[in-house]
């Protein structure tokens, strides 16, 4: 069960992202995209931010949607753990302020770098004529620009025992407990299903951000495993899935958390092949 | 040290789709229902070509057949590269809301997985419901998989209701199918179980269309609040609290379906 157990005092950060299968057949790049702060060696404060860019032909620019996202996500949060790398999360004040300013601060820096983008960077003939294809209108027409950069985004920041979760849209943020429970962060959203998400690009994003803090010490996950869409869609159903995250910290308890990282690349084009096709991006934050 | 591969059993997703196919006694007029039967025969290596193009979608068929009532005359989902058609027959009335009432319940989570790539309805009919359609197109959107389904419609001949097969597509971007002969019956139907097939396989994201809905409830306790009675401790989310701006009106299809080819070879004449 949850036991009680002293406050750990650091932790190990992985991450991988490999091309999905489908991808690879259609000569696609790899549309997620991935930024870690303090990877692989132990350190009382890890982060990561993973984002995946939509891909449909609509989204023409989803691969740089994604990117910027995780560009803004890691200078959103390199600020905020300066501020707070002291003081820790702990504080409901803090919480309430981190959750009043670090999605607008991502959600807005995002938007801007899309504008910014699209003015130095007009939708070039073949672009617009992808979009206009699409979605049965001109580019111009259209109300909301940024569609076309679409991604989505799971954020963890660990800081000492405490944990802050953000996401918007699909994809999965597992912690796994010191007795191997796996539970998710969030609750599942229905909305997410047959490919449909929540989303950076769509005018409501800001209302759609989830932000969660881990406020109990005393039960703090052994190992949170973030990880795009494409992971969980080459499962049969959610316990299959959960148990990816149940078996690394396994290995991590075992003393093997030093061989998951040079075997990460074989596990996810394996994953892809045989299941999803979509690529697929997963980061490991465990307990040192 | 090799070590295991993390993980249950992996799976390809699975795509179900089915078949709607009007059996009522007008299909057996000018040879409708034999032409139905051959297109949809004929339709059957092209959809396997599909299907092997892309080996992580598992395309699942099957059909429903509606008349003086409904019945599943393939009820178990098949893989494609078994798929057989029986030859149907016509007679009877159009009780298309019973065959929307039957697949939704197969649409129902459970069965379907919400692993699932979006279902594809493929509607095929030559003239009005004789029973509640509005009844059996509401049962079918209210499950979360059929509002996600790509739902196409070929409407046979003159006689077929526009209407009826339009509010069954649900996308303003897309219309009935008209086929008024045989050739034009084959056409589409092979557009719709390949071209559609395809679009609905691929495995991309789409953005929800902006909504009144908030995200859902935390699965967790509030901020800092006790431990939860039986389920392990969660995260505990909160809402951003910043006002999102006003969402802008705007329909996005679940898939992006490609427009289909506009015939250019030699007219037919039409028979329905």
């Amino acid at each position: 069960m949850w036991k009680r157990r002293p406050a750990p005092p650091s932790w190990r950060l992985i991450g991988h992202s490999v091309r999905g299968a489908s991808h690879e057949r259609k000569g696609l790049p790899n549309q997620d995209a991935m930024a870690l702060i303090s990877p692989e060696r132990n350190s009382d404060i890890v982060a990561c931010a993973i984002a995946d860019g939509h891909g449909g032909a609509r989204y023409v620019r989803s691969e740089t949607g994604a990117q910027f996202a995780v560009e803004v996500t890691k200078k959103a949060l390199e600020v905020l753990i300066s501020a707070v790398g002291k003081e820790g999360l702990r504080s409901p004040n803090i919480q309430q302020r981190i959750a009043s300013t670090v999605p607008e601060q991502i959600v807005g820096e995002w938007k801007a770098n899309v504008d910014r983008h699209r003015t130095d960077h007009p939708l070039s003939p073949d672009e617009g004529a992808i979009w206009a294809r699409e979605t049965g209108s001109p580019w111009a027409e259209y109300a909301a620009p940024a569609l076309c950069y679409g991604a989505t985004l799971l954020v963890v920041l660990a800081v000492r025992d405490e944990l802050m979760f953000i996401q918007l849209g699909d994809g999965d943020i597992l912690l796994v407990s010191d007795t191997g429970e796996t539970v998710p962060a969030f609750a599942t959203d229905p909305r997410h299903l047959g490919g449909q998400t929540t989303s950076l690009c769509t005018p409501d994003a800001l209302a759609q951000v989830r932000i969660g803090f881990w406020n109990r010490p005393e039960t703090l996950p052994a190992l949170v495993m973030v990880s795009t869409d494409g992971y969980a869609n080459s499962y049969p159903d959610e316990p299959s899935f959960h148990k990816v995250a149940s078996d690394i910290w396994e290995m991590a308890a075992e003393g093997n958390w030093e061989k998951v990282k040079p075997t990460l690349p074989t596990w996810l084009i394996e994953t892809t092949r045989k299941g999803s096709g979509d690529d697929i991006t997963v980061a490991l934050i465990s307990r040192g | 040290m090799l070590m295991k591969t993390p993980g249950g059993a992996l799976s390809t997703r699975p795509l179900h789709f089915i078949w709607m196919v009007d059996t009522s006694g007008s299909m057996s007029y000018d040879g409708k229902i034999q032409a139905l039967n051959n297109a949809i025969r004929e339709a059957i290596p092209h959809m396997q070509q599909v299907a092997e193009d892309n080996p992580n979608a598992q395309v699942l068929v099957r059909s429903i057949t509606f008349s003086s009532g409904a019945m599943w005359n393939i009820p178990k989902p098949t893989p494609v590269a078994d798929f057989q058609w029986e030859d149907v027959k016509a007679e009877g009335t159009t009780d298309l809301a019973n065959a929307l009432f039957m697949v939704a319940d197969q649409l129902r989570m459970p069965p379907m997985n919400e692993r699932a790539l979006p279902p594809v309805l493929v509607l095929l009919s030559d003239g009005q419901p004789t029973d509640e359609f509005d009844a059996g197109l509401k049962a079918l959107m209210s499950e979360p998989w059929g509002q996600k389904a790509v739902r196409v419609a070929i409407a046979m001949g003159a006689d077929a209701d526009h209407e009826t097969l339009q509010k069954f597509i649900g996308n303003p971007q897309m219309r009935p199918l008209q086929a008024n002969n045989p050739e034009a019956l084959v056409r589409h139907i092979k557009w719709a179980s390949t071209a559609v097939l395809k679009a609905a396989s691929t495995p991309v994201q789409q953005a929800a269309a902006p909504a009144a809905t908030a995200p859902p409830a935390p699965s967790g306790p509030p901020m800092a609040s006790s431990a939860p009675a039986s389920a392990p401790p969660m995260a505990a989310p909160t809402a951003a609290p910043a006002p999102a701006p006003a969402p802008q009106p705007v329909y996005i299809a679940p898939v992006v379906i490609p427009t289909p080819p506009v015939y250019t070879g030699p007219a037919n004449d039409d028979v329905w």
